[in-house]
């Protein structure tokens, strides 16, 4: 009888110490103290990137982080030298995974829903796709490199609301962001247009047999919804209802912005049917070719028209103006176009250690010093604002104008299942310009088929 | 000790029944069982019956794409059959260099779907493409033709694309059936005063008949799980003219992240292509 109760009594004590021992001892990623020896947002926002206190400590066991990337690292050589700097700072090696375009969506939601550990660190290309994987539970919460006031000061106004989730909580990091202004050709527009009334028709007057007044996409993945947000933030409205968690396009803005593109097409004829074919890159090909008067275009492709290879037939006949507000009666901020961050997450099925790792990881790629490097190397754009003022800046393309671009884009996240309701959008505009349907009812429809489509509320 | 025929092959087939247990069965097993429950990323998971399918039935982008797979695969099989032939009889009346022309016939196959689609897209652009700047040439058009833009024309795009990549396959399957009929019977028809087309469906096609039906049989089922070739090409659009059952499966695991939804759509797809390959085996045994 003794024996059972000693026996008993040790079970107990084991079980107290260990659960006690359980509530006090901190997983790796916690020992690091990312506000010492600086508050986060002057730590990484010198430039030079400080390493946070304990991160030698929470490292222990960590030789190598996996980290997938956006197609092949020949063209992101930034994210190249970022992550041999970091392999410099801390020892610690970045694998990074060089995954071609289309499939990287497909690969990261395999490797999440199998919950494997083979990647520490996945990159993603919009806040979309951000939160559908925040949906699925698959990422490591982050607050801890976020939490200092003074760290989101750094950034564009739109980032903390597109890092930010449903719960509260954040689950990614930045890497570089995305937003587009206008591109022209000065021989053929001698002034560009400032509103996209004016825009249509310049595009009209300008078409030729050899030249289109203006260019879009509607054929790739999300792209007619670049030219149709803008128009409608020019006007200031959304296509987002959060309080619904619906896209709602049908809006007076939305309906005005649905016509317009439209008109062009049909009407106008200023810019293609072959629209429905381009993807932003085939859009953005077309003015490089000079095939087009005008583009609505990525910042960064102003790299590409820069290079006489790339670009041949519009060398020293481009400019570049922001993004235009719907007509002049509008206030100027309303010159906006959307603000996309390409960035990274962290998966939840790896060791605590490699979290660490991996934290530590997006804790430097979101410096000013990695900022830098997407900014002056690779000419992408950076969400870190004080980077265009570094006087390295001035050796890229339009630096002021892009900076202006970053600080009035507007963000907007879509709901669930995001992107297959941007191919809805993308149906029923192309049944407007096949006529297979009169361009305000397919509108009118495509909100319905939105609708629908919809996690029930 | 002996050991009995019987067990000693049931030992010399454990392998390859654990390859078909686990590369086979377990995902079908997988499949089906995923079909059942609801599994969207939005809602916890639990059993849900019929839910998912149900759910498919109403869908409208189902049944586009359902629609839409019923023509690229007709149009893609009748194609690559008829260019498939086409290619096997004029291959196997040449006897002087057949053999290079036949390893030049392969080449397409070779290629990799993605790729075949860049191709493609680039020879039918509207802007740059060759075959637009051919047809305005010799007058036959007047604009540029935009193809992969057009609701009407990307089907046949795609069908033109996906079909130049499995023509040799079944060209080549055709080819060897067609060697291998005894010359004789041929020069005896030629005797009786027979026709090239009259040997052709006296001769031929009875005894290419097998053959034909395996590589029928295999391209039906393969263009009904295409994808690969349409994403580079079209994306599935114009206004979803070119989105077939794969791409709409696709996108209920990669946009929605909706994989009860799309493993109901999976099963579809099995027992589609399950029915397909008894319609055929049939007409073979018959």
């Amino acid at each position: 009888m003794k024996k059972v109760i000693f026996l008993l009594g040790l079970a107990f004590v084991f079980l107290v110490v260990s659960s006690a021992s359980g509530q006090t001892a901190k997983k790796p990623y916690e020992l690091i103290q990312w506000n010492k020896p600086k508050p986060i947002g002057q730590r990484i926002g010198g430039q030079q990137y400080v390493l946070p206190e304990g991160w030698k400590e929470a490292l222990k066991g960590v030789a190598k982080i996996k980290v997938s990337n956006f197609g092949a690292l020949e063209h992101d050589p930034a994210t190249v030298q970022n992550a041999k700097r970091f392999e410099e700072l801390t020892g610690i090696k970045v694998e990074l995974l060089a995954w071609p375009e289309p499939p990287i969506v497909a690969k990261t939601v395999a490797i999440f829903a199998a919950k494997s550990s083979a990647v520490d660190v996945f990159c993603y290309d919009h806040p979309t796709t951000y939160m559908q994987m925040v949906a699925g539970g698959w990422l490591h919460p982050i607050d801890a490199i976020w939490n200092d006031p003074g760290v989101w000061k750094l950034y564009a106004p739109p980032t903390k609301k597109g890092l930010t989730a449903p719960d509260g909580k954040i689950y990614g990091s930045i890497g570089q962001v995305k937003t587009m202004m206008l591109f022209y050709r000065p021989s053929i527009v001698s002034k560009p247009p400032a509103t996209w009334a004016e825009l249509k028709e310049v595009a009209k007057k300008v078409t030729t047999d050899k030249a289109w007044g203006f260019v879009f996409s509607a054929g790739g993945e999300m792209d007619i919804v670049y030219p149709l947000r803008d128009m409608i933030y020019s006007q200031g409205g959304r296509t987002v209802d959060l309080k619904r968690q619906r896209i709602v396009i049908n809006t007076p803005e939305g309906k005005n912005a649905w016509k317009m593109l439209t008109d062009m097409v049909l009407v106008d004829k200023s810019a293609p049917t072959s629209v429905l074919e381009y993807s932003w890159m085939a859009a953005s090909d077309m003015f490089a070719m000079g095939k087009a008067a005008m583009v609505m275009t990525h910042t960064v492709d102003a790299n590409r028209f820069q290079d006489p290879k790339k670009a041949p037939n519009i060398q020293n006949d481009w400019g570049v103006a922001p993004p235009p507000k719907w007509d002049a009666s509008k206030p100027d901020e309303y010159h906006a176009s959307y603000f996309d961050i390409d960035g990274y997450m962290i998966n939840r099925f790896i060791k605590d250690n490699q979290k660490a790792a991996a934290m530590l990881f997006l804790d430097y790629m979101r410096s000013y010093e990695a900022h830098y490097r997407e900014l002056i190397v690779e000419g992408n754009e950076s969400a870190l604002i004080s980077v265009y003022d570094h006087p390295d800046a001035k050796k890229i393309p339009v630096p002021e104008g892009r900076k202006m671009a970053m600080s009035r884009a507007v963000l907007e996240t879509f709901p669930p299942a995001g992107r297959a309701l941007t191919d809805i959008i993308k149906e029923f505009y192309a049944n407007a310009i096949s006529k297979k349907m009169e361009a305000m009812d397919a509108l009118e429809k495509c909100q319905q088929a939105l609708d629908e489509y919809a996690v029930p509320e | 000790m002996r050991v009995p025929n019987s067990r000693y092959g049931f030992f010399l087939n454990v392998p390859g029944l654990l390859v078909v247990l686990f590369w086979v069965i377990f995902p079908a097993f997988l499949l089906f069982y995923t079909s059942f429950i609801r599994y969207d990323n939005v809602h916890p998971i639990l059993f849900s019956g019929l839910a998912n399918y149900k759910q498919l039935s109403h869908s409208r982008v189902f049944w586009i794409s359902v629609e839409k797979i019923a023509i690229f695969s007709i149009g893609s099989t009748a194609m690559t059959f008829f260019g498939g032939l086409i290619l096997a009889l004029c291959l196997s009346g040449i006897t002087r260099g057949g053999g290079i022309l036949r390893s030049l016939m392969i080449v397409p196959w070779a290629v990799p779907a993605v790729i075949s689609g860049l191709i493609w897209k680039w020879m039918f652009s509207p802007d740059f493409g060759v075959v637009s700047d051919l047809l305005m040439k010799v007058g036959l058009i007047d604009a540029p033709l935009s193809i992969y833009g057009n609701t009407t024309l990307a089907m046949w795009g795609v069908i033109i694309a996906d079909s130049w990549t499995r023509i040799p396959f079944m060209g080549i399957i055709l080819l060897a059936a067609l060697l291998s009929i005894p010359a004789i019977l041929h020069e005896a028809a030629k005797v009786d005063g027979a026709g090239a087309l009259s040997r052709f469906f006296s001769i031929d096609l009875p005894l290419i008949k097998g053959p034909l039906l395996v590589g029928l049989l295999i391209t039906t089922i393969f263009s009904f799980r295409t994808i690969d070739i349409i994403i580079p090409l079209t994306a599935g659009g114009p206004g979803r003219a070119t989105y077939v059952f794969g791409y709409f499966i696709w996108d209920q695991i990669t946009k929605t992240l909706n994989f009860g939804q799309g493993a109901a759509a999976g099963v579809v797809l099995f027992f589609i292509t399950s029915v397909i390959a008894v319609v055929f085996i049939y007409f073979m045994r018959k």
